[in-house]
């Protein structure tokens, strides 16, 4: 290889299999697969990135070469952003590549020890992270991965120290607040909080901040702050874990709500709606279907089931309805529909009181 | 809503080409990406369930079911439902319940096997075309969710390949297993087509179906039409290949 050429190897039982499009039990019954698999991966990947790549596997050991089109220069920025964009199987050893040429780089050093530690490798991630702050000992975004680092490794003391140092650089670093507030939640509530306050202030559209913070206030007891500051952290992004998180979340709110008003024992008003929902269904059963998906597709958006205004109307149903309305109507039609169907809410006890008084039964 | 562009727009397109809305929302238990009831009159919104399994590529899912949406939207006869026909999928169980993997096992255990693995086949029969032309519509029109793509159809892959195991050709007949595998194979192929992988075929060369495969990708590239046509037409002449015509038949709801 020429002095413009990248060369890396490691044992192929580090390589992520998981990558590859297919199943690692069949992969393991043929080695001669993994093998084709694995280059394939590689060459897939320099092809992307243009010049000329090889990958030999012998006794167990990927050996990668590549000679990029326009030289080695730019490697660093080419590593850098196949981490950012998740590709850990050809970024991680690019960049180490980079750093055995480069031993002190520091956006490499970041990079790099971000990268391990999102993998796991917490013991290596700190060793290039620690070695950061000693070149720099400004830096903050090294201070603030090396605690994030240290709290993987289960080292919380550690980790505290080193976001410390980091907002004593920074005080207006929002994710330096929102990774100390994790770790003071756990030993120092109130200071979590308000950690967690300052990160959802300067981390305005950071939806993991908004969603700290809201759970930060329902784990102090404040409830009726948490549900909207959770409720904005589901709008920024829906379709995420965290605003998963964040419904179920908001849905143990709504519950404890409902039954705090009315104590443990069944509600009257809801038994009474379950009620009229049964003779419904059963004067109309071709009701039962269309009500019952309308209020589930009204549901998406949220339904205030402690206020008692009649402020939801429905296509299906002539009227106005409150939301612990609908929501017994809709709890009363998926269980007609599929007894086994889970319809987010527990009105079990309302159901079933209905279903004895109710002349239909 | 958050959502990535490409898959946004796929979705006001299906809004509009259809006159119904489009609801999103996530699920849990699921064992594909995504679950899907298209609109009708007493549903009146599309939904589209996201696994929560597969929230980190929701853009790429939605935009899936969006394409399947349009595909079933577009066909001038109505909204195509492939409807097994009771009778006849019930023979092909008997029949499979019987063949020498399934009937070393207790009656009722193969024939509940045997149930799963005919249902299957014709779903996966049903289903693969569409996914081909969604797979190969989101590579055209939405480059902005490539490397989602490459996420989701290395994943749908990995679990495809599952069917090479040695346990499952313990107990799947031999046929059923074939055809199943065949399917899967297609859509290795073509994924190796659009993105230059070869790793993804190496499952079924090594089985000997890379030539089967090549044929039905060939009569799925021969069909003429568009979306909705083209998914039927290519759906019944695999059928006709794969012998599982009789089995099922089309009828068409109004849109």
């Amino acid at each position: 290889m020429n002095s413009d050429s990248l060369t890396f190897n490691f044992p192929i039982s580090d390589f992520d299999i998981s990558k590859l499009p297919i199943d690692p039990a069949v992969l393991k019954q043929d080695p001669e697969m993994l093998r084709e698999a694995i280059s394939d991966y590689y060459l897939g990947e320099f092809r992307g990135m243009g010049g000329d790549a090889w990958v030999t596997i012998t006794d167990g050991v990927v050996n990668v070469a590549w000679v990029p089109v326009s030289g080695i220069d730019g490697l660093e920025e080419h590593g850098i952003a196949l981490l950012k964009r998740g590709d850990y199987a050809l970024g991680i050893p690019l960049l180490k590549s980079v750093l055995a040429r480069a031993l002190g780089n520091p956006d490499v050093l970041l990079n790099l020890g971000m990268a391990l530690s999102d993998q796991g490798k917490t013991g290596e991630a700190i060793d290039l992270l620690e070695r950061l702050v000693a070149l720099e000992p400004h830096n903050v975004r090294g201070w603030n991965a090396l605690g994030v680092a240290h709290s993987r490794n289960k080292a919380p003391e550690a980790a505290e120290e080193a976001l410390r140092r980091s907002l004593q650089l920074d005080p207006a670093d929002g994710y330096a607040h929102r990774n100390l507030a994790s770790i003071l939640m756990r030993s120092a509530p109130r200071e979590g909080l308000e950690h967690y306050r300052l990160a959802a202030e300067l981390l305005p559209d950071d939806q993991n901040s908004q969603f700290g913070y809201g759970l930060a206030l329902l784990k102090s007891g404040d409830s009726d702050s948490a549900d909207p500051v959770l409720k904005r952290s589901i709008e920024m992004a829906p379709l995420t874990e965290i605003a998963e998180m964040a419904r179920t979340a908001r849905r143990e709110i709504a519950q404890k709500s409902m039954r705090s008003a009315g104590g443990s024992a069944p509600r009257p008003d809801a038994i009474m709606y379950c009620l009229s929902a049964i003779q419904l269904f059963a004067a109309s059963p071709e009701l039962r279907k269309a009500v019952t998906f309308e209020i589930a597709l009204l549901g998406r958006g949220g339904l205030d089931i402690n206020s008692t205004d009649q402020k939801y109307s429905l296509k299906s149903l002539p009227g106005k309805f409150s939301g612990l309305q609908l929501v017994s109507y809709m709890y009363v039609g998926m269980k007609e529909l599929d007894p086994g169907s889970d319809p987010g809410i527990d009105l079990s006890g309302e159901y079933e009181q209905a279903r004895q008084i109710s002349p239909e039964q | 809503m958050s959502l990535n562009p490409d898959a946004s727009r796929l979705i006001d397109l299906v809004e509009k080409q259809t006159g119904y809305r489009v609801t999103l929302g996530t699920t849990e238990g699921l064992a594909t990406d995504a679950q899907m009831i298209s609109a009708s009159a007493s549903h009146p919104a599309h939904l589209i369930d996201i696994s929560t399994r597969s929230l980190a590529v929701a853009d790429y899912v939605t935009a899936v079911q969006c394409v399947m949406l349009l595909t079933m939207w577009s066909h001038p006869r109505g909204v195509p439902q492939f409807e097994p026909i009771e009778e006849r999928v019930d023979q092909a169980v008997r029949e499979a319940a019987q063949s020498p993997r399934l009937a070393k096992y207790p009656k009722e255990a193969a024939a509940k096997t045997a149930n799963s693995l005919v249902t299957g086949l014709l779903l996966q029969l049903r289903s693969t075309p569409s996914e081909l032309i969604a797979m190969e519509y989101i590579r055209r029109e939405c480059p902005s969710l490539h490397r989602q793509q490459s996420d989701t159809v290395n994943a749908v892959l990995r679990r495809n390949s599952q069917g090479l195991k040695p346990e499952v050709k313990e107990f799947a007949p031999a046929e059923i297993l074939e055809k199943s595998l065949l399917l899967s194979a297609v859509v290795a192929l073509l994924w190796g087509q659009i993105s230059g992988s070869t790793a993804a075929m190496l499952p079924y060369k090594s089985i000997g179906l890379d030539t089967k495969a090549e044929e039905l990708l060939a009569d799925f590239r021969a069909v003429p039409g568009e979306l909705g046509e083209r998914s039927q037409a290519v759906v019944d002449a695999w059928a006709e290949k794969l012998q599982l015509l009789g089995l099922y038949l089309w009828t068409f709801r109004p849109k």
